[in-house]
């Protein structure tokens, strides 16, 4: 198999508070090859934002490392890390306050070309923003609007174009069809494979919406409380999950089908703040099968076969009860 | 005797640019303990309906400018100010989205559940108090003694909402609305708040109306359901009808959008366009630029309500 793009080990962010810190990532290690999406998935709090930012540095780290391309990202200084962030741009979910109100569309989407230097002439640029409008499903009429003019799906197409303007080989997407209705949101969603399929561009895709994530991921990394829990490929995942967190999440999803209401496996309980996270297994104060050991030892995540990585004591996948 | 009974309901927006007829011309009804889910996409009038059958509104610059809400018999909208304070709480409680900010921060939720029970039922300070403990108790909050003392910013999302939806429910009410009460929850709180009114409404009977634009959380819960787009109710019907057998190029469209967690399309399918600005609907049916069926008549004249068989009602000339 080929180097991966993006190769990230024992990430951690640790913020300062009164009285200690809070782990919101602890020791995150995955990887993501060209062309590929991978998604990271969890509840708020769970620190799959805060891993997302890290990969553009746009939050310093407190530990671990990040390769990209095989660079290390986190050992460049300044003008280094800004000529890298060509290759790495990101999405955000809130397509109202990720846009600048006063700017029009053009110099919205023309910005990292201006930041790269990536335009020789003001004929070049408003070509080549065009060209991105027309890309992502929008039009030149659209250049000297400001982005109120437009709707919801409409800024999260102009907020794609942007980063694709550099023509990145890494997007991270951070809940970029959450806010959006569910028409649009299947817009956005294909959008964003033809996109893929296109220019072989490779998707950290953070999401909490599993149906989404099912729908749009190569391989899914399942996070708690700063930790990932489990990671495999997305037919695995959604068919077998071994972590009992992961068949929790699944089964809690609601389904757009009456004649399917189940008996779920409804967690007691609220995930706990990361300020004061449980001992051993984060999980395990809402684990259905927790035992002594949980609160004692961090499971590792390990390999559970066909390269499926679960970090639970009891690493069987248990039968969902559908 | 039906316990909600809203018809030809029209709401209208009075702004710098025009009107907006933001509800216009809705009509449903709801049995005592049934349920019924109200659908529909951001803009599509879903919530000023909600916000309707209590007169919530803004005014201005919103008004109703027609139609009556008979609730228990009496109509809401030609109701005088004390009685609908009367109602408001304790007849019909009321859930919305973010718990925080339905709640007061600076009384503990205790004094916040007790206070509607004195003001309805006007009991003794001990007897509300007692009466929050218990309902704390109801909506599942483990060691309801303490968590009545507590402010809302000591407590979780998940839990700020089942006291929201204790308070809503202190005053034994027949009916409550529910203004997308799972929306700002992570999926796991959802579900237990789920399983929660689902609970409710079976032991004390309470009538629910479900306003979401999540079409699981309509499966989940909700015997009937309404349908609504840029303001007009499109399709009615029994929830598993709606789900098999959805009649409205919109409702059909809406759910074929929803990505599924068992299968895997290679696309998802999409509705064209998209929801035409409030204040420039277009004339006849106001799906008709983005419906595949249009037909002449469908830019002309406004479909009607009309019944399609097994319990569904739908507003469609292509089905007419």
């Amino acid at each position: 198999m080929n180097a991966p793009l993006l190769s990230v080990r024992g990430l951690a962010k640790h913020f300062p508070i009164k009285g200690g810190q809070v782990k919101a990532v602890d020791g995150v290690s995955f990887e993501v090859a060209a062309g590929e999406t991978v998604a990271l998935v969890g509840e708020s709090g769970c620190g799959k934002s805060t891993t997302g930012r890290m990969l553009l540095r746009l939050t310093e780290p407190s530990a671990g490392t990040i390769s990209f391309d095989g660079v290390d990202l986190l050992g460049l200084g300044r003008t280094d890390l800004r000529r890298r962030r060509r290759e790495l741009q990101i999405v955000f979910q809130d397509p109202y306050s990720s846009l600048s109100p006063r700017n029009r569309v053009e110099d919205i989407i023309a910005e990292p070309l201006d930041v790269h230097g990536l335009c020789a002439s003001r004929e070049q640029r408003r070509d080549r923003v065009i060209e991105l409008l027309r890309l992502v499903g929008l039009d030149a009429i659209h250049l000297r609007r400001h982005p109120f003019e437009f709707s919801g799906g409409q800024r999260q197409r102009i907020a794609i174009a942007r980063a694709l303007a550099p023509q990145p080989r890494l997007i991270v997407a951070d809940e970029p069809v959450s806010a959006l209705d569910v028409s649009v949101q299947a817009q956005v969603v294909n959008l964003m494979q033809d996109l893929q399929e296109k220019f072989g561009l490779a998707y950290v895709f953070i999401s909490h919406d599993l149906a989404v994530v099912r729908h749009i991921a190569h391989r899914v990394a399942v996070m708690y409380l700063g930790r990932l829990v489990e990671m495999g490929s997305t037919e695995t995942l959604f068919a077998a999950p071994h972590h009992p967190y992961t068949q929790a999440l699944l089964s809690a999803a609601p389904v757009a089908d009456p004649e399917r209401r189940r008996t779920r496996i409804v967690l007691s309980g609220d995930v706990p703040s990361p300020a004061n996270a449980p001992s051993g297994c984060h999980f395990h104060p809402r684990c259905p099968v927790a035992q002594a050991v949980c609160r004692e030892s961090v499971p590792e995540l390990r390999d559970m076969g066909n390269g499926h990585m679960a970090a639970c004591h009891f690493g069987k996948p248990f039968p969902i009860s559908v | 005797m039906s316990l909600l009974e809203v018809t030809d309901l029209a709401v209208h927006l009075f702004t710098n640019r025009g009107v907006v007829r933001a509800v216009d011309g809705v009509s449903f009804s709801l049995d005592a303990g049934r349920s019924l889910g109200i659908v529909g996409e951001s803009g599509c009038g879903k919530t000023m309906t909600a916000l309707s059958l209590m007169r919530l509104i803004p005014e201005p610059p919103a008004r109703i400018v027609s139609g009556s809400i008979r609730f228990d018999g009496e109509d809401v909208v030609t109701m005088s100010s004390p009685r609908l304070r009367a109602l408001r709480g304790n007849q019909i409680g009321m859930i919305y989205q973010d718990p925080m900010t339905s709640l007061n921060p600076v009384f503990t939720v205790g004094e916040q559940i007790a206070e509607a029970v004195r003001l309805h039922r006007h009991d003794t300070r001990n007897a509300a108090w007692a009466r929050a403990v218990e309902v704390l108790r109801l909506v599942g909050i483990p060691d309801p003694d303490r968590v009545a003392s507590a402010y809302p910013h000591q407590l979780s999302g998940g839990m700020r909402q089942r006291v929201v939806i204790g308070m809503a429910l202190a005053c034994d009410p027949k009916l409550l609305v529910a203004d997308e009460p799972t929306t700002a929850l992570d999926v796991t709180i959802q579900a237990q708040i789920l399983e929660l009114l689902r609970r409710l409404q079976g032991e004390l009977g309470t009538g629910i109306i479900l306003i979401t634009h999540d079409l699981g959380v309509i499966a989940d819960l909700v015997d009937d359901v309404v349908v609504m787009y840029a303001g007009k109710l499109v399709e009615h019907a029994p929830v598993r009808r709606l789900f098999a057998a959805p009649r409205h190029p919109y409702t059909q469209g809406l759910l074929r959008s929803v990505p599924s967690l068992e299968t895997r399309e290679h696309r998802l399918l999409t509705i064209d366009g998209t929801v035409p600005p409030a204040h420039a609907m277009p004339n006849g049916c106001r799906f008709n630029p983005r419906c595949a069926l249009v037909r002449d008549i469908c830019h002309e004249q406004e479909p009607p309500l009309v019944d399609a068989g097994g319990g569904t009602q739908v507003a469609c000339w292509a089905l007419t």
